[in-house]
C-alpha cells in the first residue's frame, strides 16, 4: 500500500530551490544537508556511480500549470553499510540525475519526492515500505543506469511506482553528467560507455 | 486513489497531540462514541539502532522541534496512526495513538449504521513522519447497542525484508489484561466487548 503526503512549503529556500530546478544551473550531489565534494567520490573499482532521470506523471494538473520535477531523495538502507540520506545531483537542465558514488553493497530506497506545479512546491512523503523500481542496490563497481522513469500510477491500480517510460536517453544524461565528473577516475567510464552507446 | 492529506492534517494531528499530553485524564466516552481497545506487534524487531540514524530526520523545510517531553539526545518511541471511515464512506479519518507500544484505545463517534470499517494501521519509527510503513487491517466492526467499549485483539504483524512488507498477519486474543487497563483507565464501570472483525470487500477502494 503507498500512501503519500503531499504538503505544501513555502519560504525563500523553496523559491530558489525551484528556481534551479527550471534554470540551467547544475546541482550537485547532496549527502545529508552537504554537497559531496568530488575528492571524496568513492572509486569505480569499489563503489557504483548511480543515475537515470524522473518525472513524476502528474495527469491533468499539467493543463493548467506548469509542472517541474525537482528531485527525488533516497535513504540507505542497508545495516552493514553507512546510513546516509541522499539527494541526486541534477544536471541538464534538470533532465538527468546522479547520486554521488556509493560504496558497493548499499542499497537505496526513494522515500520523498518534491515537485513543483506553478508556484507551489509540493513533497510526497513515499515512506519507508515497499520497494520501488528505483530502489537499487549497488551490487557492482561501476555505473548503473536506473533508467528514464515516471512516477507514474500506470495501470489504474493504486499502485504508484517509478516505470521506464520516461523520454530521457541514457547517452544523454551520461553526456550532461560527465562534465561534473571531469578530473575523477568516473571520467573514463563515462566515456567509454558514450562511446559504446555512440556506435 | 492515493491518499494525499495536507499539512494542516499533520498540523492539527500535532496540536491534538499537544492537547493530549497536557491533559493526562482521559475523559469517558459519551452514548455516541466509541472506545475501540486493541495491541500491535511488530515482527521481527526492526533493527532500530540503524534507523535511530534517521530519527531526528526532518524534510530541509519543516523545522527540527523535538517532540514534547523529550531532552536533547532522546529519541521518541515508535508510534501508531490509525485511519477508519464510517462505513460506505469514501473519505476516512486519520487518527494519531501516540505510541506504539501497550493497548491502544481510541475514541471515535458511532456512526448511525453502527459499523466501522477500519482500513489500516500506520507504523512510524522513532516518530518520525517519514519513517512509516502501513499494516493492514481490512476489517469492519459493528458497535454493539449500548457498547462504548469494545475489544478486537492483538494483531501480529510479521515483517517479510528490509522493505518493510507484510508476510504474515495473525490476531490473538488478549481480552483479560486489556479489560483489566481499560478499568484502570476509565473506570470500574467501563465494560469491554469482544466484537468479531468481518472482512471488508477487497475490491471496495479504500
Amino acid at each position: 500500500m503507498k500512501r503519500t503526503t503531499r504538503f505544501l512549503a513555502l519560504g525563500a529556500a523553496i523559491l530558489a530551490m525551484a528556481a534551479l530546478g527550471q534554470s540551467c544551473m547544475t546541482i550537485s550531489a547532496y549527502e545529508g544537508a552537504k554537497p559531496v565534494p568530488k575528492s571524496a567520490y568513492g572509486d569505480p573499482s569499489n563503489s557504483t556511480l548511480i543515475y537515470g532521470s524522473t518525472v513524476l506523471d502528474t495527469g491533468a494538473t499539467l493543463a493548467f500549470a506548469k509542472y517541474v520535477p525537482l528531485t527525488v531523495v533516497f535513504m540507505q538502507i542497508n545495516p552493514g553499510q553507512k546510513p546516509a540520506i541522499l539527494s541526486p545531483g541534477l544536471v541538464g537542465m534538470g533532465k538527468a540525475f546522479y547520486l554521488a558514488p556509493l560504496p558497493v553493497g548499499s542499497s537505496i530506497k526513494a522515500f520523498y519526492q518534491t515537485y513543483s506545479i506553478g508556484r507551489t512546491t509540493y513533497l510526497d512523503s513515499l515512506g519507508i515500505q515497499g520497494r520501488y523500481n528505483i530502489d537499487v542496490k549497488a551490487a557492482k563497481p561501476g555505473l548503473l543506469y536506473l533508467g528514464s522513469l515516471v512516477y507514474t500510477d500506470k495501470d489504474g491500480t493504486a499502485e504508484q511506482d517509478f516505470y521506464p517510460i520516461g523520454t530521457v536517453k541514457e547517452l544523454d544524461a551520461l553526456k550532461a553528467m560527465l562534465p561534473e565528473f571531469a578530473g575523477t577516475a568516473w571520467e573514463a567510464p563515462i566515456k567509454d560507455r558514450i562511446k559504446e552507446l555512440s556506435k | 486513489m492515493s491518499m494525499k492529506k495536507p499539512l494542516s492534517a499533520l498540523l492539527a494531528g500535532l496540536l491534538v497531540l499537544a492537547a493530549a499530553s497536557a491533559e493526562p485524564k482521559v475523559s469517558k466516552p459519551r452514548s455516541s462514541e466509541v472506545v475501540i481497545v486493541f495491541r500491535v506487534e511488530v515482527k521481527p524487531d526492526v533493527d532500530r539502532d540503524f534507523y535511530s540514524n534517521y530519527a531526528s530526520f526532518t524534510s530541509p523545510w519543516v523545522s527540527a522541534a523535538l517532540p514534547r517531553g523529550l531532552r536533547k539526545g532522546e529519541l521518541p518511541a515508535d508510534s501508531l496512526s490509525f485511519v477508519w471511515f464510517e462505513d460506505g464512506a469514501s473519505m476516512g479519518t486519520r487518527a494519531y495513538l501516540g505510541p506504539a507500544a501497550g493497548l491502544q484505545m481510541v475514541k471515535v463517534g458511532i456512526p448511525k449504521n453502527r459499523t466501522i470499517d477500519i482500513a489500516s494501521l500506520r507504523y512510524f519509527l522513532y516518530d518520525n513522519s517519514y519513517l512509516y510503513f502501513d499494516l493492514p487491517v481490512l476489517r469492519k466492526i459493528v458497535v454493539p447497542e449500548g457498547a462504548n467499549y469494545v475489544y478486537i485483539g492483538t494483531f501480529t504483524y510479521t515483517l517479510a525484508d528490509e522493505y518493510f512488507r507484510i508476510s504474515d498477519i495473525t490476531l490473538s486474543d488478549e481480552y483479560d489484561g486489556a479489560q483489566a487497563q481499560v478499568a484502570k483507565v476509565y473506570g470500574e464501570s467501563a465494560r469491554l466487548l469482544r466484537v468479531n472483525l468481518i472482512k471488508l470487500d477487497p475490491d471496495q477502494d479504500k
